[in-house]
C-alpha cells in the first residue's frame, strides 16, 4: 500500500471503522509519516464535532463525587509515599551531605580501611610465620630423615662389608622392650642402631661402652627422637674388636670415661 | 460561543491538571459531562456504564493530562477522541453488544433529562445535526453506523446490505461533505 492510498483511509480511521488489517497498516504508516499524522489530527477534529450530534445528557452527580473521590484518595496516598520517601532521603544525607562532616567521614573511613589493612597484614604475618615454622619443621624433618638414611645406608654399606659382624643388644630391667644392633667391620668402624628407649632426660645422653674384661672403653654419646630411636657412628678400639661387651647406658649429654649410669641395653645377654 | 465562566481556556485547564491541581479537574468534568455523557450514553446505549466510563475517562484524564499537546488539537477533540475510543473498546467486548442489542435504544432517550439548557452547547449541536442532515441519507447513515454504533466498514455493509467498496466510498465522501459544510466550525467546537 502506498502513501496516498493510507491517506484516503484516514477519515474511516478517525471512526474506528477500518477493519483488522488495514486498520493496523495505518497506524503502522501513521507512526512513521508526519504528513499523514497531520491529516489525521485534521479528520479526528471533524469526527469530534460529530459527539455533538448526540443528545446533551446530565450525569449523576455521583459520579463527579467519585472522581474527585478517587483522585484525593490516590493523591493523599502520593503524598504519603513522598513523605516516606523524603524521610528516607533525610535520614540518610545528615551525615554525609555538610561540609562539616565530611572531615569526620573521611576520618573514620580512613581509620576503617587503616585497621582493615593492619588486621590483613597481621593475618598475613602470621600465616607467613606459621607456615616458616612449618617450613623449619618440615626442614628439620627433612634433615633427621636424611641423616637416619645416611646412618642407615652406612649401617648396611658396614654390614655389608667383608668380616663384618653384627652384635645384638637386649634392654636391661631399665627397659626390657629396648633394643639395638651394632654394625662392625674388622676395621673398627661401628653403626649402632637402638630403638624403645626413653627419650634421655635434659642434659643427659645415651653413651656407648665397649667392656672387655674387666676393662670399660667409652665410646660416644648420642641422642633417641621422640619414638625411641638413635643411631651412632662410632670407631672400635683396636683392642676391643675381637671379643668385646657393648653396652648403654644414661650418661651426662656429651659422655663421660666411666659409666656412672644405669645399663639399659647390652649385648652377650 | 463562550460558556458562563469559562474564564480560564481548556489547554490552561489540563496544564493545571497535569499539575495536579484537583479543582481543575472539577472545572474540566463541568464544562464537558453533558456532552462526553450524551456522547457515552448514545454509543453504549446504557446509563450506568456510560457513567462508568465517563469517571474512568476522568481519571484517565487526571493521569495524562501531561500527554496532551495543544500542537496537535483542541482539548475538546481529545476528550471526545478519548471518550469514544473508551466507549468503542467497551462496546466491542462481546458481552456488552450482546446487552446493548437487548436493549432499546428509546428507552435511554426517555431517561434523558433536560440538561439541553445551556445555549452555546445547543447553538453548536444545532450545526453539526444541521451538516449531518446537508449529507446524501446513505452517507449519514454510515457514518452515523460507525460513529455512534461503533461498526466497521465490513458490518456496515452487512447492515446495509451494500458492496464493500460502496460503503467505503460513502464514509470517505460523507466525512469529506462534513468537514466541507462544517468548514472552519470544528475548530472552534468545545469552549476554548
Amino acid at each position: 500500500m502506498v502513501h496516498e492510498e493510507f491517506k484516503e483511509m484516514i477519515p474511516t480511521y478517525v471512526l474506528s471503522a477500518l477493519d483488522g488489517e488495514e486498520n493496523r497498516a495505518l497506524s503502522d504508516h501513521l507512526s512513521q509519516c508526519a504528513e499523514c499524522q497531520r491529516e489525521l489530527e485534521n479528520w479526528q477534529a471533524t469526527a469530534a464535532t460529530l459527539s455533538l450530534g448526540a443528545q446533551p445528557l446530565e450525569p449523576s452527580p455521583a459520579v463527579h463525587d467519585r472522581i474527585m473521590k478517587a483522585i484525593r484518595e490516590e493523591s493523599l496516598q502520593n503524598d504519603a509515599e513522598s513523605k516516606a520517601k523524603a524521610n528516607v532521603i533525610k535520614f540518610k544525607p545528615a551525615n554525609t551531605v555538610s561540609g562539616r562532616n565530611y572531615s569526620s567521614v573521611w576520618a573514620i573511613a580512613a581509620a576503617v580501611l587503616f585497621l582493615i589493612t593492619a588486621a590483613t597484614l597481621f593475618l598475613f604475618w602470621q600465616e607467613s610465620r606459621a607456615n616458616n615454622q612449618i617450613i623449619a619443621e618440615l626442614s628439620r624433618e627433612l634433615q633427621n630423615q636424611r641423616s637416619e638414611l645416611d646412618r642407615s645406608r652406612n649401617f648396611f654399606k658396614v654390614m655389608m662389608s667383608p668380616g663384618a659382624r653384627m652384635d645384638e643388644l637386649a634392654g636391661t630391667n631399665q627397659v626390657p622392650e629396648a633394643s639395638a644392633k651394632l654394625a662392625h667391620d674388622k676395621t673398627g668402624h661401628a653403626m649402632l642402631m637402638a630403638n624403645g628407649l626413653p627419650p634421655a632426660p635434659t642434659g643427659k645422653e645415651y653413651q656407648l661402652w665397649f667392656i672387655v674384661g674387666k676393662k670399660t672403653m667409652p665410646g660416644k654419646s648420642f641422642s633417641v627422637d621422640s619414638s625411641g630411636k638413635g643411631m651412632l657412628e662410632d670407631q672400635i678400639p683396636e683392642s676391643a674388636r675381637d671379643a668385646a661387651i657393648f653396652a648403654i647406658t644414661l650418661e651426662p649429654a656429651g659422655g663421660v670415661d666411666v659409666p656412672t649410669g644405669a645399663i639399659y641395653l647390652r649385648s652377650g645377654l | 460561543m463562550q460558556p458562563e465562566e469559562a474564564q480560564i481556556d481548556d489547554v490552561a485547564l489540563l496544564k493545571a491538571i497535569a499539575g495536579k491541581d484537583e479543582k481543575a479537574v472539577s472545572q474540566l468534568y463541568d464544562r464537558y459531562r453533558v456532552v462526553l455523557f450524551g456522547l457515552l450514553v448514545r454509543i453504549l446505549n446504557n446509563r450506568e456504564e456510560a457513567e462508568d466510563v465517563l469517571q474512568e475517562l476522568f481519571l484517565q484524564v487526571w493521569h495524562r493530562a501531561g500527554d496532551y499537546d495543544p500542537n496537535r488539537g483542541r482539548p475538546f477533540t481529545w476528550l471526545v477522541t478519548l471518550a469514544r475510543s473508551r466507549a468503542i473498546d467497551r462496546l466491542r467486548s462481546v458481552a456488552s453488544r450482546e446487552r446493548v442489542a437487548n436493549e432499546s435504544a428509546r428507552e435511554v432517550t426517555e431517561e434523558v433529562s433536560d440538561a439541553v439548557a445551556d445555549a452555546v452547547r445547543s447553538e453548536q449541536r444545532g450545526i453539526v445535526t444541521s451538516a449531518l442532515s446537508q449529507l446524501p441519507e446513505e452517507q449519514q447513515k454510515a457514518l452515523v453506523l460507525a460513529y455512534f454504533d461503533g461498526l466497521t466498514q465490513s458490518e456496515i455493509a452487512d447492515r446495509l446490505g451494500a458492496p464493500l467498496g460502496t460503503v467505503k466510498t460513502r464514509m470517505r465522501a460523507g466525512m469529506m461533505k462534513l468537514r466541507e459544510v462544517l468548514g472552519g466550525k470544528s475548530q472552534s467546537f468545545g469552549f476554548k
